[in-house]
Parts: C-alpha cells; structure tokens; sequence
C-alpha cells in the first residue's frame, strides 16, 4: 500500500496506575486499508484503539490522524474530532434508548449542528439494511440490527477513519458475517479506512492485514492472512 | 443466593445515598418533633409561688364533652376558679397540714416615670407556698405590699397600685422578698387581696402543705378522691401548670403543634421516600433482571429489598435522631423569639422521640419498600432485561384508576368551602389541595408527556440540537421525569397551601374590619388589659356618642359529629351591646344584635355552619375558663373573620378588665384628659384595631412558618435528591452522546434544556394545584374567589425551589462530566 497515512501512531505508551496497558507501540494505516488488530485479553488492543481514536489519552508518544495530532487537542477539539473525523463502534451497541434509529444515525449530525441530508440517511441506512426500521427504538431491535445502527452511526459524518472494537463480539456467527461483509464492502467500495479489533480469526481474515498484540506491545503482523493462519499464530501467542 | 443478592444492591451506592438521605432527613423532622411534644407535655417551667406546696390543688384544665359514651376533652388556656367552699373539704383531707386558698389578680405598679410594669397580686399567706422569705422589711399590713427586688423599691418607699377593679390606691412598701421570680409579685394582707379578687365565694387554687411523714403523691391520691374530677390535682413538676397561665398556653401550643407537624412529615416522608425508592430500583432494573433471569424468585428479590431498605431505615433513623435534638432546641428557640414559648420554657429531653423516630422510619421505609418491589416486580425479567433502560410506555388501569380518583377526591375536597361555611370546609380544602397534588404525582407520567409535547417546539427552538434531545429524553423516560418533578410539585403546592391558607384568612379578617370598624378610637391598656372605670367614664366624656367595651376571650363549641363529640375553640369576642351599633358593623345577616344579653349569643356565617345553627338554635359552649354556657342564637353575621366567630354579651364572661374599648367621638371629645386620669391608658385611631389584628395575625403567622420551614428543608433535599439521583444515573448515556462526537457543553446544554422542562412543569402544576382549595377558602370567607399571598412569597417559593432544581441537575452533570466518556462507558471510573 504505498497511498497516503490515515493514521500514525508513535511510540504509544499508557499506564493505568500499576498497570502498563501499552508499552512503547508504533503503528501506520494507510488510507483506505481494512486492519484487523488481534491478541490476547488484557493485551492493550481497546487502549490502543482508544488512544489512536481520541477517545483517552496516552501517557506518552503521539497520535496522528490524517495530519492531526490527536494528542495535542484539547477536550473540544476531540469532541470535534470525534464529530467529524472519526466513527466508533462499540461491541455493545451503546446506542441512546431514548432516541429512534433515524435520531441515533444522525445524532453526530446534530450535535455537530449540521443539518440532515434525508437522501444521505436514506442511502446509509439501506447500505446496512435497515431502511424499513427507522422509526423504531433500539430495544425493538435484534442485536445485528443495532449494530448496524451504530455502524450507520459512526459512517454519516464520513470519517476519515471508523474503528470498531469488537463489533461482532456480542453476535451469532451468521450475523457477524453479515456484518463483516457489510464492513469489507464499504472498504472495497467506498475506500473507508477500518481498524477493527477481534477475537475472531476468521473476522480477522476479511482484513487487508492483521497486527498482533501482546502485553502491551505489537507482536508481528501477517498480510492477507486465511482464518487458519491467524489462529495458529494466535495460539503461539497465547503459549508464550 | 441472598447473600449475593445482597451484595449485589449493596453495589448501588448513589442509589442507597438517596434512600439514606431521604430517611435520616424524615428522622430528624420526626424526633425534633417528638422532642417538642414531648416538652409541651412536659412541665416547662418549674414552679415558683407553689415550689414548697406539696399538692396543689386548680380548678379544671380541659373542657371534657360525652356524647353517647364517647368523650372528648380539649385544653383550657384561660384561667379556672373554684369555690371557696372546696378549702374546708382540702382541709378535712387526712394528712393535710395546712391548706391556704390563693387569689390572684392583676396588678400595675405605677412608676414615676408613667411606666406601669404588669404584677400578679396575692395574699401574703400564699408566700408559705415558695416559701418567699424577706429580704428586708415585716409582712403587708393594712395599706401596705410587700414586692419583690426587681421593682427596685426598699421598704417605706410610697407606691400608686392599680390592684383588680379597684381605683389607683397609694400603698406604703412594707417589705421585700427574695429570689428571682418569672413576674413582678404584689403580695397584699390577706383581706385585702381577697377584696381586691372580687368573686368572695371563688379562689384560684389551693396549696396544701402535708403533714411531716406525708407521701405527697398518695396524698394527692387521697385529694382527688374526695373532691372528685373537677378538679386539678398536681404535684412535683405539674404544678407550674396551675400556676402560669403563659405556660397552659403555650404547652397547649406546642402540642398542637408538634401533633399536627408529626402527621404532615409522616406523609410526605413516604411520599418522598417512595420517590427515592423507586428511582434507586429504576436504576437497578437490569441488575434485578439478571438476578430473576439467573432464578432469583420474585419472593427473593421483595425481601432483599425490604431488608435493605430496614438496613437504611434503621442507620439512618438512629443517626437522623442527632441532628433532631439540635433541630428541636433551634425549633423552640425560634419560638421563644416570635413569643408562642415562654423564654424560660426548658425543652425536655428523652429518649422516647428518638425511639419513636426510628420506629416510624422503619414503617414508612418498608410500606415504600412494598410499593417499590411491586412496581420493579412487574415487568417480567426478559422484558425487564431486553428493555434496558426503555420504560413500560402505559401506566397500569389500577394506577390511572386511583389517580383519577384521587384527583376527582381533591377537586371535590377543595370546592368543599363553596357550598359549606365552616372551619372544616377549610380543613377539607387544604387537605383536598394536598390530595390533588398527590393525584397528579400518581399520574405524573403522561402528564409529563403531555406537557413536554406543549413545551417541545419553544425548547428545540431555543436550544436547537440540545432542546431536540432533551426532548426526546423527556418523551422516553416520562417516568423518570415524573419522578424528579413530583417533589418539586409536592415542594411549590405545599409551600404555598401552607403559606396562603394564614395569609388568605388574614386578608379576609383585613377586609372585615376594613368595612366593620365605625370606631374613630381604640382604648387599649397593658398586659392586663385597660385600667378599670375607663369603660365607664369614657361613657361620661362630652361628645362620645358610643363605647363598647370588648373582651377577646377563647368559647369552646361541643357538637356532635358522626355520632362522636367534637369540641371546636373559637376566637369570640364579649362586648358591651349597649353601643355596638354605633362602634362596629358585624355585617348582620338574619336576626339582631339589639337582643344580646345574658342566655343568648352571636354567630359568624361560618361559626354557624360548622355548629349547623340558625337563629333560635340553642348552642353548647364552655366559656375560656370551662363554665358551661347553653346560649340562644339571636344573630347571624358575616364577619367573623376580623370580629370573632362568637359575640357574646360582656356580663358572661367574668373577666374583671376589658381588652379594648371602642369609642366613636366626635373631634371635639378630649379623650387625653381620660388617658391623663387613668395612667396606663393607651389612645389610638379606629384602625388600631386592624393594625392590632394585622399584627396578631404576622406573629402567628410566624409561629405557623417556623415549624413549617423544617418541611421545606426536607422537601428541599428531596428535590435535590430525586435530581441528582436521576442525573446520576446517566453517566453512561452522556458518555455515549460524548462519543457520538457531543462535546461537553452540548450535554450540558441538552441538561439545561431538561431543567428548563422540568422546572417549567413543576411551577405551572405546583401552583395550579394549591390554587382551587385557596380560591375557594376565600370564596368561602369573603364572597370573591381570590386567595391572598403576597407576590413576594410567591415568587420565594417558586423562585426558590427552581434554582435549586436547576442545581440539582446541573451540578451532579457537571461533576459526572468530568469522567472521561470511554470510561464512564467501561466501568473503569
Ligand atoms: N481505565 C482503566 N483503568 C485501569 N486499568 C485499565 C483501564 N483500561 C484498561 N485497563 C487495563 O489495561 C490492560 C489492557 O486493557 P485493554 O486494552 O482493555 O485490553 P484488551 O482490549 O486487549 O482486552 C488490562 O490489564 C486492563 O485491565
Ligand atoms: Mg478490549
């Protein structure tokens, strides 16, 4: 991938206190990549992702995004950042109860005080299948479902980069590959930039490449990897 | 299993905060309370003048009515006599050493300086009774008084007396006690002071002195036995009962007080715990769907959460009975400073109110409990569980059913005063009002919805994005939202039922003598009331041409009610009728004053509603000192508000000085002459009596409002309480919004946005509540639907409680703010 970077991260470290949930981790993603981040629980992967979103802030070294250095903003300016460049999803759906599916999609619009382009709405919601339901609640929805909610949610201010931290954790094998197939595509079509975090091998090989984590640090990456080799490669790192 | 369960809601601390503070708040109002009662049950005063008496022996002190087997008794404040033939019978008392009558009676002790301090006359064989001994000088003979130090007099000195009825005598000092005493003390020879009494065949009280060997308690024992139940028999710590008539009074307050305070603070504390209660379960709706959901039985989980809660009650019930010790002393020096306690009146401390604290705590927290558990109870756990925090949208039928009844109680209750003139039509009233404010609170949640769909455009017009979501939270958790609003609700209504009820009365009573007072001048005294003979020569002075004398004294009315006695106290005037029509328009309705003698009686509109009297009716009333008095109404007026509620012929009531005379003259009339003749004697316009009553009405009023302010702190925490508990419990949705990209200033907007709603909700429902009962007491009181309460206060209240509602809210925001969103998300804060 010689294209331009999406997101630099330099010598990343965090502490929690006593703990070191990452310790010295560099890491490029080129524009448009598809990147799987993999590891043992505990390993620092959701530090990780939440440092290079602006969603916490590393103890020490530097976050860039598209030019950006994340971890010289200030509070306002993550929250703009988080508004307008970047798209989170959760394993947990996290989605506002209160609000229907069409509010939850265009919630960053709003708060972003931009208005709401209904074609745009539309189009998203139909690219994750959910045009039929966009005035229900969330609790009127199966657990695909809202997770496609939030997917819809991190893509309608189009983010320079979405990250996703477990996405298909929480859901059945079928779904979760409709999920990833929705993901897949909207890089192979759209050209958007993912990080995602999994447990799953063969999540991991619908990425472009996977990196591999371990207490904290990065343990080697494999390119266009098939289900089989990463997870030997994870049960290698398990062992160790 | 119950152990885990326990740990498990153990986990919710913000949740328990709330529950804990709404308890130990309830404790101290309630042991505060106790502690009041207790003192007015107490003695609070010792005594002086009978310190050595062993027994004491007073006329009654409560007015006891049988009606069909059941008795009711009320306390008498005035003073009671008895005969004098009852000292021979004390005498004859085996054990009895000495029994010495005692008569008092009013006594100025002119100064040189036209000061003329107030002093209760006596016999000198009453000084045995303390014992008073001198400290300079011999015993009163004829023409003489022995003082006490504070009037600053030594033995020989000449002092002018006005004693009983009698005119300004000159006296010679002949001695001086010792001690300090609670009021000036003239001690007379004995004769003398029985003459200056006036009534030969009564006394006040009779102190006994035992034999040596004499228990006095089984001497009083004998006592009552032979002399029966009209009588007082008092020992130890009682007997400065029958010897201060400020302390009767003000015992008598305080237990009306405290028992009526006791009653409101039980009710609204289970109003407000329910609140907290149900918001702490709200938040723990999925923790106790994983519980049934893992097998926890419904029986498990109502347990759990009323033993929890006995928990709570019982630690903060006994911590609460602290800071109630300290409330209780502050109540009564409150009191003491407006004038409804005796300076000197001593609280009385025990551990009984603090017991009946706990107690009570413990019985309200666990009938919250069962209400709770059921709501939480309902849903069942997967609903409970897949809802997560999205509430069941329709209220239950029993719930809606109850709430409309409620509210059809209420609006029934608070029109009582349009159809029926009488105290308990305002009664009825005040607690419809309170019925209302309870309904809307049970149908708080489409209320809610309803009003936050009126005020969705304005709110999203003005705070864009932020309004748009504070709606839409409002719309989805109208539950919660009723839940924060209802104490602001309860707050606002009661504050203002509380403080327009005395402020609508008052402004009635304003109005009566407004149109009612033909007098150009009031003739009033000193403590004592007016100096004697004024009545009479005031008569005599060129170009009076009427003067009523008037005596403001206390009638009791026995009536029966469902078949059980009632006795109702009325403020009642007792005048002169000679010139009442030339001084005062009582605004007659039906019958005549002209008929006003002796065996007959006047009655306000409402006096006789409540007595269910027309003219002709025969009354059963007791006089302020218990005598029986079956009079013939001849009169019907309509203002009793600023008049009295009862008008009775002067002669009845056996006061020995009038309060007031009321005297229209013309200009020429030298009324100074008559205040130079009579020292003492205070001459002001026809308005002094409303400035009088104005004034009368603002102690009271401030009496009402010092007990009432304790109220408004508790409901004041539970506002705070149920916003910060609901604030509180969405961390998790702020950080989501956080993460959606809102910064904090948009959240913190979106909250301004639901105080706004919320604040907006509760003022306009807080004083519509409150408004129909107020209105219609005043209809009821002065024919115009407008109840009186100062924009002042007003706008205290509303003001008050919105700005803490906005805190509550905002503050704790603020605060849970500061965690990082990802986070508060986590679980990692
Ligand atoms: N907010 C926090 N406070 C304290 N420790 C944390 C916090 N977040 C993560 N940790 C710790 O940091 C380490 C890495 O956590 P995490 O990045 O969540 O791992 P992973 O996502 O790979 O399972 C773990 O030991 C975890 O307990
Ligand atoms: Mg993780």
């Amino acid at each position: 991938m010689g294209a331009a970077l999406a997101v630099r991260v330099e010598e990343l470290h965090k502490t929690y206190g006593k703990v070191a949930a990452l310790t010295g981790v560099t890491l490029e993603i080129a524009d448009g990549e598809f990147v799987a981040m993999m590891g043992p629980s505990g390993s620092g992967k959701s530090t990780l992702l939440h440092c290079a979103a602006g969603l916490d802030t590393p103890s020490s070294g530097r976050v860039l995004l598209g030019g950006v250095e994340v971890t010289a903003l200030d509070e306002p300016g993550l929250a703009a950042l988080r508004r307008e460049r970047i798209g989170f999803v959760f394993q947990a759906y996290n989605l506002l109860q209160a609000l229907d599916v069409a509010d939850n999609i265009t919630l960053p619009l709003r708060l972003a005080e931009r208005p709401v382009d209904e074609a745009k709405l539309m189009a998203i919601a139909a690219r994750v299948g959910l045009d039929s339901r966009l005035g229900h609640r969330p609790a009127e929805l199966s657990g695909g479902q809202q997770q496609r909610v939030a997917l819809a949610r991190a893509l309608i201010t189009d983010p320079e980069v979405v990250f996703a931290d477990e996405p298909t954790g929480a859901l059945d094998t079928r779904t979760a590959r409709e999920v990833l197939t929705l993901l897949r595509e909207l890089v192979d079509e759209a050209g958007q930039t993912l990080v995602m975090v999994t447990h799953d091998p063969v999540a991991a090989s619908y990425a472009h490449r996977v990196v591999f984590l371990a207490d904290g640090h990065l343990a080697g990456e494999a390119l266009r990897p098939t289900p089989e080799q990463v997870a030997e490669r994870m049960t290698q790192l398990g062992a160790s | 299993m119950t152990d885990l369960i326990w740990r498990l809601l153990k986990a919710d601390k913000a949740g328990l905060a709330g529950a804990f503070a709404a308890l130990f708040a309830a404790s101290a109002l309630l042991s505060a309370c106790g502690l009041i009662l207790q003192s007015g049950l107490g003695a609070g005063v010792s005594a002086e003048r009978y310190a050595a008496a062993d027994v004491v022996v007073s006329g009654p002190d409560s007015v006891r009515v049988t009606i069909g087997g059941k008795s009711k008794t009320k306390p008498l404040t005035e003073p009671t006599t008895l005969p004098s033939s009852l000292l021979k019978r004390v005498a004859a008392v085996p054990g009895v050493r000495a029994a010495i009558p005692d008569r008092g009676f009013p006594v100025d002790l002119i100064t040189d300086d036209g000061g003329s301090p107030a002093a209760t006359g006596h016999g000198w064989s009453t000084a045995s009774l303390a014992p008073f001994t001198l400290a300079a000088g011999h015993a009163p003979g004829p023409g003489e008084v022995v003082l006490d130090v504070a009037a600053g007099l030594r033995p020989g000195d000449r002092v002018t007396v006005v004693a009983g009825t009698a005119a300004p005598t000159a006296y010679r000092v002949a001695g001086i006690v010792r001690g300090d005493l609670r009021r000036p003390l003239a001690l007379f020879q004995d004769a003398e002071a029985t003459r200056l009494y006036g009534k030969p065949q009564e006394l006040d009280a009779i102190g006994v002195l035992a034999r040596p060997g004499t228990d006095s308690e089984e001497l009083a024992e004998r006592l009552k036995e032979a002399l029966g139940d009209s009588v007082t028999v008092s020992t130890g710590e009682a007997r400065s009962r029958a010897e201060f008539g400020d302390v009767r009074q003000a015992r008598s307050d305080l237990q009306e007080m405290a028992a009526s305070l006791i009653g409101g603070v039980v009710v609204i504390a289970g109003l407000v715990l329910t609140g907290a209660l149900s918001l702490t379960a709200h938040r723990r709706r999925r923790q106790i769907a994983l519980l049934r959901a893992v097998g926890a039985s419904s029986r498990h989980i109502t347990r759990m959460i009323a033993a929890e809660t006995a928990a709570v009650a019982l630690l903060a019930g006994l911590l609460g009975c602290l800071p109630g010790g300290l409330l209780a002393a502050l109540l009564l020096n409150a009191l003491r400073l407006v004038g409804l306690a005796p300076d000197d009146f001593a609280i009385s401390v025990g551990p009984i109110p603090a017991l009946a604290a706990v107690g009570a705590c413990l019985l309200i927290s666990q009938a919250a409990a069962w209400a709770v558990s059921r709501r939480v109870l309902r849903p069942l756990p997967a609903q409970a569980l897949t809802e997560v925090s999205v509430e069941p949208p329709r209220l239950s039928p029993a719930r809606i059913t109850s709430g409309v009844l409620l509210l059809i109680i209420g609006i029934g209750a608070s029109s009582a005063p349009a159809w029926w003139s009488s105290v308990f039509a305002v009664a009825i009233a005040a607690s419809g009002g309170l019925i209302m404010i309870i309904a809307l609170s049970v149908l708080g949640p489409p209320i809610m919805r309803l009003g936050t769909r009126m005020l969705a455009g304005r709110l999203r017009r003005t705070y864009g994005a932020a309004g748009h979501l504070a709606t839409a939270n409002s719309l989805a958790n109208s539950r919660r939202l009723a839940g924060t609003v209802s104490p602001m609700i309860l707050a606002i209504g009661f504050a203002l039922l509380q403080l327009g009820l005395p402020a609508t009365t008052a402004s009635a009573a304003q109005r009566d003598l407004e149109a009612g007072t033909l007098a150009t001048h009031t003739l009033t005294g000193g403590e004592w009331g007016l100096p004697p003979g004024v009545s009479g020569d005031v008569r005599k002075l060129p170009g009076v041409r009427a003067a009523t004398p008037v005596v403001r004294t206390r009638v009791y009315a026995a009536i029966s009610l469902l078949d059980s006695p009632e006795v109702l106290d009325y403020q009642a005037q007792a005048v002169d009728p000679a010139g009442l029509s030339g001084t005062a328009d009582l605004g007659v309705e039906a019958g005549s004053l002209a008929g006003l003698r002796p065996g007959t009686v006047a009655i306000s509109r409402a006096a006789a509603g409540t007595l269910s009297a027309k003219i002709g009716s025969m009354l059963h009333l007791y006089l302020g000192d218990g005598t029986p008095y079956q009079p013939e109404v001849v009169a019907i007026y309509s203002r009793g508000s600023g008049f009295g509620d009862l008008t009775l012929p002067r002669a009845v009531v056996p006061r020995s000085r009038d309060d007031a005379v009321l005297v229209r003259a013309d200009p020429s009339a030298d009324l100074g002459a008559l205040a130079r003749a009579h020292p003492g004697l205070v001459v002001s316009d026809g308005a002094a009596m409303r400035a009088a009553q104005e004034e009368g009405e603002a102690a009271a009023m401030l009496g009402g409002l010092i007990p009432l302010l304790l109220v408004f702190g508790y409901l004041a925490m539970s506002v705070a309480n149920a916003l910060i508990l609901a604030v509180t419990e969405r961390t998790r949705e702020f950080a989501l919004l956080r993460l959606a990209g809102g910064s904090r200033g948009q959240v913190m907007r979106m909250l301004r946005a639901e105080s706004v709603l919320i604040v907006t909700l509760a003022v306009i429902i807080g004083t519509a509540a409150p408004l129909l009962p107020l209105a219609m007491i005043a209809y009821g009181l002065v024919g115009l639907p407008l109840p009186a309460i100062q924009p002042v206060t007003y706008l205290a209240v509303v003001g008050a409680t919105s700005a803490l509602g906005v805190l509550s809210v905002l503050v704790p925001a603020r605060i849970a703010l500061r965690t990082r969103p990802i986070q508060a998300l986590s679980g990692h804060a």
